[in-house]
């Protein structure tokens, strides 16, 4: 992946190069430093890629993940991009596991809690457009899902998805377009127009 | 509709307890410790093949960045599997009940992951390329070579078993940095 991003200043806090390094280098106490700063946007980040707040697990997966290979982590300064990145990773695998335990008949897909997600103080508007657009996200693709959520619900750039996803600008543009093009369909359907 | 982004900021962001952070750092910090899952108590490396019975045969093949990694005559389940090709010329073999996942096809990289089971690798010689099997926090590197990796489940304990058949691999336990190189003949 070419594409330059800039260090995401997530959850507004400047990112700590030296809390990162340290924690690079193995000490634990830098590492719970940066579970306990970016906790909250991992697992926001998840339970919104997912649908659903039952999300703990994944959130663990992705610092182990982390942690473990974070001497693979080039620019420290990248490090909640990184982290963002294996948020994804870790959904997108999640996604396919659940798809294929589907297949085999053993489990079935839950819909996405749309109440869980929602704060109390939401619009019904908006809380009637989230609930389309999870609707949605449900019968995209993987891909489409991961990228569709990625920008219209995170607010990503087409760009910064690309590096979260690890795939080409071109990819995530089609595959944006192909989750919005099911969204006009549906709200078209039910009376709305997009802009 | 709302600009993209708008969105983000109705969902709910609760601040988890200080107990609940505390709970959920101890279970990472023990996974980080001890392995990727807290019920693996050893990674044993040697020879032996370890026969799991079972019904479902599993190789997914999800669309990743190009080129596509394809395993041709690949199914997803309920179907004999015996071998598979990858398109760069590896072979992928699953025992019967072995499970398992292409993470990564990229030309630098080819990642599987080894959910259950066991499999047999045939890798394709390319420096080029990384060829990875992860199997419960092991990872075996390998160029071109022929081995062996088997999960299995034993009274809690998970166990992940390496076996070279030709050339040279490099196994890396959870969490370790450095890898350990096994030939034929070694474990």
């Amino acid at each position: 992946m070419n594409t330059v991003v800039k260090p995401k200043e997530d959850d507004r806090q400047p990112i700590n190069v030296g809390l990162v390094l340290a924690a690079r280098d193995g000490d634990m106490s830098a590492q719970e430093a940066l579970f306990r700063r970016y906790r909250k946007m991992v697992f926001g980040m998840a339970a919104r890629l997912m649908g659903t707040t039952d999300v703990e697990d994944l959130v663990q997966d992705t610092f182990v993940e982390a942690f473990t290979n974070l001497r693979r982590l080039r620019e420290p300064a990248l490090f909640v991009t990184w982290l963002g990145a294996i948020v994804v990773r870790t959904a997108h695998n999640r996604w396919w596991r659940s798809r294929l335990l589907e297949r085999l008949g053993i489990t079935r897909s839950k819909p996405a809690d749309i109440e869980s997600l929602v704060s109390a103080s939401a619009p019904p508007d908006m809380v009637a457009e989230m609930r389309q657009v999870y609707r949605v996200v449900a019968s995209l693709p993987a891909d489409a899902q991961i990228a569709l959520v990625l920008h219209r619900v995170e607010g990503m750039t087409l760009e910064e998805v690309a590096v979260h996803m690890d795939k080409s600008l071109a990819t995530v543009k089609r595959r944006v377009a192909e989750g919005a093009a099911q969204l006009d369909r549906i709200l078209n359907g039910e009376g709305r127009r997009l802009p | 509709v709302s600009g993209e982004g708008d969105m983000r900021k109705h969902f709910r962001e609760d601040e988890p307890s200080p107990a609940q952070l505390r709970q959920e750092w101890a279970a990472i910090e023990a996974r980080l410790r001890t392995g990727r899952f807290r019920t693996v108590r050893k990674v044993a490396w040697g020879g032996g093949v370890l026969a799991l019975a079972g019904a479902a045969l599993v190789l997914v093949v999800p669309r990743l960045s190009s080129p596509p990694l394809v395993a041709e005559g690949a199914s997803v389940a309920g179907t004999s599997l015996p071998e598979s090709k990858l398109a760069d010329g590896s072979r992928v073999s699953l025992s019967p009940a072995a499970s398992a996942i292409v993470t990564s096809s990229r030309t630098d990289r080819v990642g599987i992951e080894l959910l259950a089971g066991e499999g047999t690798f045939d890798v394709a010689k390319r420096p080029d390329r990384i060829f990875a099997v992860r199997a419960h926090g092991v990872e075996i590197r390998v160029v071109g070579t022929r081995f062996r990796v088997a999960v299995s489940q034993h009274e809690g304990s998970t166990t992940v078993t390496t076996t070279v058949e030709r050339g040279v691999v490099e196994v890396r336990g959870p969490g370790q940095s450095t890898g350990q190189r096994l030939t034929v003949g070694q474990s």
